[in-house]
């Protein structure tokens, strides 16, 4: 099994992408902050610092991709939850087709490797 | 940043841009826009760093500033943007006390702007039926000790607001200021006529004099730093627990003054719960307290909130002024009543413009909102 920490992808593709991958990981379900930073490890792009996800999480939740609420569980503390707006969905398929273009303009080959399917919120990532 | 160190920077961007391509309407867009960064606590080198970088870009395009990048002060505010979203620690957050020094320069400049504004009093009491007044002891002392008032008051305010929420520090603050002002009042009557006088022209050098000594103790040297204070933080960050890092992370953001007290507590909560669940360390996950509270973004309706609130007790005090200065006198055309209502009027103003700051701030935020909701 592969190091979650460790991203597969170039730092700057992450830093760069980091949005979309976060609105990827809340397609399938809601979550909360540090279960997003695993599923993004999940997707190869390594664990994020809570010093990163953070902020990235409130600059979507400002833009209207996402929407949050408090929720208490069986045990521990309460936990912000994030879910993926109507907005945020429709950015993600924007973002899904320009990285699709991307990568057709780059004469790469029409089927994606099993990363980048991860990537898109396809299935499981490795 | 010392009202001198600003001063410094802020001539050394000027100079570069000048260099560029010896414009002097560049080196004033450069010190426009250093001094806005300045004005909003962006540290030294960042300034020098992004300004070089802008500096660079004109080499290159040939371009005048103005052209290449717009208005200064909006240039700057995102220039700010960028820095905070990088995740930067590129303000200039650190609660500690300000050096004496640098809190008697900066005293004494204040005194320097009210002395000007004493000058400007008696310019209009040159006016014809009014008579100008000599520069007696106390009145030369007046513009120290309102700007020691003032300066007193927000180093209080400084103090209390990483510890409390918004509403208690203003609580707070207001306490010491009014002790201060009943202070600089008793002894403006005890000591009233004592001492020598001078004739009224006097007045106008009370700014100067003030300005020089300001400067003057801006010039003195000061004792050098052994340690960069950045190296500082990130040693003591290190060693912080969870509850270390909540309390000056929580200080952090409240400092800012740009974020709603609902906010701070629910980024602090947040924090907390995903140290828990990492189970590393606050400094490994967030780096220093704050440098994480300098990325979350600005709520943009806090401070118009807060202005409006400022103004909105301006208008109350002066209203209360103007009501009693007809009272004693009744409602003839004076001087001081003219002045009260003229100052009412300036702080409705500005209450309408922080209003309007606020409005827009609200619409972009419900439009967000109505983004969520799937509009």
């Amino acid at each position: 099994m592969d190091d979650l920490e460790t991203p597969l992808w170039p730092q700057a593709w992450v830093r760069a992408l980091m949005p979309t991958a976060i609105l990827a990981c809340l397609e399938a379900e809601d979550l909360h902050g540090y279960a997003i930073g695993q599923a993004l490890g999940a997707l190869g792009f390594g664990i994020p610092r809570g010093g990163s996800l953070y902020p990235a999480l409130a600059r979507l939740d400002e833009a209207g991709f996402v929407s949050t609420q408090w929720r208490t569980g069986p045990s521990g503390p309460a936990r912000r939850i994030y879910s993926l707006t109507d907005a945020g969905g429709r950015e993600l398929a924007a973002a899904r087709a320009a990285l699709h273009n991307v990568s057709a303009s780059l004469g790469a080959s029409p089927a994606p490797g099993p990363r980048v399917a991860a990537g898109q919120g396809g299935g499981e990532p490795r | 940043l010392s009202t001198g160190a600003a001063r410094n920077v802020v001539d050394r961007v000027r100079a570069d841009f000048r260099g560029v391509h010896g414009s002097e309407d560049d080196a004033a867009w450069a010190s426009t826009a250093a001094m806005a960064l300045v004005w909003k606590d962006v540290k030294e080198p960042y300034v020098e760093t992004v300004l070089g970088a802008a500096a660079q870009t004109l080499l290159e395009s040939g371009e005048p500033a103005e052209a290449a990048f717009g208005d200064p002060r909006a240039w700057a505010d995102a220039q700010l943007a960028w820095l905070r979203s990088e995740g930067f620690d590129a303000l200039d957050s650190r609660s500690g006390p300000v050096p004496l020094r640098v809190a008697v320069e900066n005293c004494l400049w204040l005194a320097a702007w009210f002395g000007l504004l004493f000058g400007v009093v008696q310019l209009v009491d040159l006016l014809p039926g009014r008579e100008p007044w000599e520069l007696t002891t106390v009145r030369a002392l007046c513009p120290a000790l309102l700007a020691a008032c003032c300066s007193i008051t927000y180093g209080v305010y400084a103090w209390v607001r990483p510890r409390r929420p918004f509403a208690e520090s203003i609580v707070l603050t207001a306490l010491p200021m009014a002790v201060c002002t009943c202070a600089t009042a008793v002894l403006l009557m005890v000591l009233g006529e004592v001492g020598p006088r001078l004739p009224w022209p006097w007045t106008f050098a009370l700014a100067p004099a003030y300005g020089l000594l300001a400067w003057m103790v801006g010039v003195l040297p000061s004792r050098a730093s052994t340690t960069e204070p950045v190296t500082e933080d990130l040693v003591a960050s290190r060693a912080l627990d969870t509850e270390g890092f909540s309390r000056r992370l929580a200080a952090a953001l409240r400092s800012r003054d740009d974020l709603g007290d609902a906010t701070i507590d629910a980024t602090v909560a947040e924090a907390r719960s995903h140290l828990e669940d990492s189970g590393n360390s606050a400094a490994v996950e967030f780096g220093s307290p704050e440098g994480y509270a300098n990325t979350v973004p600005t709520d943009a309706r806090v401070r118009p909130r807060r202005t409006m609130l400022l103004y909105g007790s301006l208008v109350c005090a002066w209203s209360i002024l103007l009501v009693a200065e007809a009272a004693e006198h009744g409602v003839t055309l004076s001087w001081a009543l003219g002045t009260y209502a003229a100052l009412v009027l300036l702080c409705v103003w500005g209450w309408i413009n922080a209003y309007k700051d606020w409005r827009r701030a609200t619409h972009a935020r419900n439009a967000s909102s109505g983004r969520r909701s799937g509009d």
